[in-house]
């Protein structure tokens, strides 16, 4: 056990001590407060825009769409003058508006033709015609004035039927085992559960294919004679797999502490930045417990396979058509998710959580979602935990067998003799 | 008595249809120094990786220091193999730390050993380095000190001097010296038959996984003694030559310039060969019956049986 040890801190300094684990450690929380901050930051909050209403209707939808602008200006702040030209001199006006735009003097002006009311198309001209929150704030603001003119025109008050179409409060939430409705709402539980299946993912691509080299390259760079010669084949697998595995939930720790920090600031900091942050619901202890379990269940499971799968590649192009072997049953659980996701108790999900290539993403995702009993988990955890156990011995010794082949990759059938002959 | 250092019985080793080992038996005693001499292909990796349990037989029995080769044992056996590598990313001390460890020696220990050896070979101001910035010798020397740092009673060291330059050759040899004046058991394999003969007490000759020849090094020469002539030309003429390599008495024929190492066909008398030559007026200046070199027992032994190279391993 002391030399599997001595295998496991070295792989573990190895891998921790690389530029790319540096670059992921940072990269993965910058995602994620990108994915929170980026849009407040870019969003264009408070810049301000002139505008001129130029009125042909000359009915005071102008002042209707001005007021609808400052009402509802989308985070920009509008600032207008309404012109109402006279007979036949809109033209000119226009023109002069187009020249002032041109020139920067104002932003744009919004053009409400005579027969708006009745199907003329309204249009605006501005110097920033592709911000899409600038534009829709015009929209908007025509919609909406045009609409109220309309109702007035047939007799109805416009307040009135605002009022009567209003949307009715409506929320999602999700409810635990104790019938209490939690906090968060489903959609941004959904969302959560979506993060936590491609973090599972792509951590075990990554660290996989992460074990697969480094087995490829001690194989290739020869050192693994003189490391076997003081340590079994199965001891060298098992503390490539437990070290890089180390390194890669070190990865995660960090990850997942620099995203509770970014929560529990996010909300301040974006707000002073004029944006929104969305919900972030609060995981259940009982659901990070079988998140971390099964996601590190799943690591070992996958890596084992990804070192047998390195052991047998006798060149770098054999290792990468091999990998295929590896990312098959990780892709079909990782789109198993989404089903899942729409009926986290449905037989797919049971027979997810069943099978351990798959459990590994099934189980987290419907604990995160609240809906798995612990008599589908345990059985579960025990699957995966067995398959794991069968992989890591198997996979021992298929690394045995082939870790000093070179030339040419051992049959099937041969690795099959050896894996039961010893 | 004190079992033997190693001691293989039976041992046959086969991957699918190619016998890489058939049926060996190897005694190496105590404190010696035991020379695996054989062409490429001849068994000599698979035998060592078989008694370093790095592969497992497919028959025979293994001990090594009068035990089975299991991790205990594996502690006292120092390893060089002939297909070099190390970790290119880690630093030189910290390699030889880790190798260390891996022998049971805790990096306190194997510190002021690893400081005193990267002395010895002259790497001492490396030992902070990347082990890729190292030459290929630098990094073979790394590989001795590993093979020897945790001080093992069984040094192996499968082709130690390829790649070295003369210098570090006689370096490595002198250290060998030492670990012989300290009574480790040392087992070479080579196929350098120099090198064997001029270090060893011991010697085995495979050939297709079958030991051809085995025993002390100056026995093994003279049961193959009697047989062998040397003998210099003067004046050197190709008829000359083509006299000797023409006399019934002469079955193989070694030039080296203008002496001759002849072996003599079964049932040749010397003293008829000689008075054959000086009949057919052939000058000599020299005419012994000679102890054979252990080249001239290997080429007896194996070199008539041509074996493709690289065909095992």
């Amino acid at each position: 056990m002391s030399r599997t040890w001595t295998i496991v801190k070295r792989e573990f300094l190895a891998t921790a001590r690389t530029k790319g684990f540096l670059i992921g450690t940072l990269f993965g929380p910058a995602i994620l407060a990108g994915w929170i901050l980026l849009p407040a930051l870019f969003a264009d909050g408070g810049a301000s825009r002139e505008v001129v209403v130029i009125d042909g209707t000359r009915s005071g939808l102008g002042d209707e769409v001005a007021a609808q602008l400052l009402r509802d200006s989308q985070g920009l702040v509008f600032s207008t003058r309404v012109v109402e030209p006279a007979p036949g001199t809109a033209d000119s006006v226009r023109a002069a508006m187009a020249v002032l735009a041109a020139g920067g003097e104002i932003d744009g002006y919004v053009w409400l033709p005579p027969g708006l009311p009745t199907g003329e198309s309204a249009s605006y001209d501005a110097r920033h015609s592709t911000n899409m929150r600038e534009v829709g704030a015009v929209r908007s603001a025509v919609d909406d004035a045009v609409r109220q003119a309309r109702l007035r025109a047939a007799g109805i008050d416009p307040a009135t039927l605002t009022e009567a179409l209003r949307p009715a409060p409506f929320e999602t939430r999700g409810v635990d085992g104790q019938g209490r409705g939690a906090a968060a709402s489903g959609e941004a539980m959904i969302m959560v559960s979506i993060i936590a299946v491609f973090v599972i993912y792509f951590v075990i691509l990554l660290y996989g294919n992460n074990v697969q080299r480094g087995v490829r390259e001690e194989k290739e760079n020869r050192v693994v004679e003189i490391v076997l010669s003081s340590v079994r084949a199965e001891q060298l697998m098992a503390g490539k797999v437990f070290g890089i595995g180390g390194a890669c939930l070190l990865q995660v720790a960090i990850w997942v502490a620099v995203a509770a920090l970014v929560s529990a600031f996010a909300e301040e900091l974006v707000g002073s930045l004029g944006g929104q942050v969305p919900s972030i619901p609060a995981i259940p202890a009982s659901a990070a417990v079988v998140y971390v379990a099964f996601f590190a269940g799943g690591f070992f499971l996958y890596a084992a396979i990804y070192a047998a799968l390195g052991a047998l590649a006798v060149s770098g192009q054999d290792a990468q058509n091999m990998q295929f072997a590896a990312m098959l049953p990780l892709m079909v659980a990782f789109f198993m998710a989404f089903g899942v996701m729409n009926d986290p108790e449905g037989p797919l999900a049971v027979a997810g959580s069943l099978i351990p290539f798959t459990s590994l993403i099934v189980v987290p995702l419907r604990a995160i979602l609240g809906a798995i009993p612990w008599s589908q988990t345990l059985p579960a955890a025990a699957i995966l935990a067995a398959t794991c156990w069968a992989t890591l011995w198997v996979a021992g010794r298929i690394y045995r067998a082939t870790i000093l082949a070179t030339g040419q990759r051992p049959s099937l059938a041969r690795i099959w003799r050896f894996v039961r002959s010893t | 008595m004190s079992s033997p250092a190693i001691e293989i019985r039976g041992l046959r080793k086969e991957y699918g249809d190619t016998v890489a080992v058939d049926g060996l038996d190897l005694l190496v005693p105590r404190g010696s120094t035991y020379a695996l001499l054989g062409p490429n292909g001849s068994g000599k990796t698979t035998t060592i990786r078989t008694l370093l349990r790095i592969q497992e037989p497919d028959a025979g029995t293994v001990l090594v220091l009068g035990e089975p080769p299991g991790p205990a044992v594996r502690d006292r056996i120092g390893y060089l193999p002939e297909e070099r590598g190390l970790y290119p990313r880690m630093k030189v001390r910290e390699v030889l730390t880790f190798l260390a460890e891996l022998k049971g020696i805790a990096p306190r220990a194997s510190r002021p050993r690893i400081d005193g050896w990267l002395e010895r070979v002259g790497l001492a101001e490396r030992a902070n380095d990347l082990v890729q910035g190292l030459s290929k010798g630098m990094q073979q020397k790394l590989q001795f000190i590993a093979a020897v740092v945790h001080e093992p009673e069984i040094v192996i060291l499968d082709e130690p001097f390829s790649g070295l330059d003369p210098i570090n050759q006689q370096a490595l040899r002198e250290i060998v010296g030492e670990l012989r004046r300290a009574e480790r058991t040392i087992l070479f394999s080579t196929h350098i038959i120099e090198h064997a003969e001029r270090l060893c007490d011991h010697v085995t000759i495979l050939s297709r996984g079958r030991a051809v020849v085995a025993g002390e090094v100056g026995r093994v020469k003279r049961e193959h003694g009697g047989r062998h002539v040397g003998l210099t030309l003067d004046p050197w003429t190709p008829p000359a030559v083509a006299a000797v390599r023409a006399a019934p008495e002469v079955a193989r024929v070694h030039e080296d310039g203008h002496a001759l190492e002849l072996t003599l066909a079964d049932g040749a008398d010397p003293r008829a060969l000689l008075t054959r030559l000086v009949t057919a007026g052939v000058g000599l200046v020299r005419f012994e019956v000679v102890e054979p070199s252990l080249q001239q027992v290997f080429i007896d032994r194996v070199g008539s049986k041509p074996i493709e190279e690289g065909a095992l391993v």
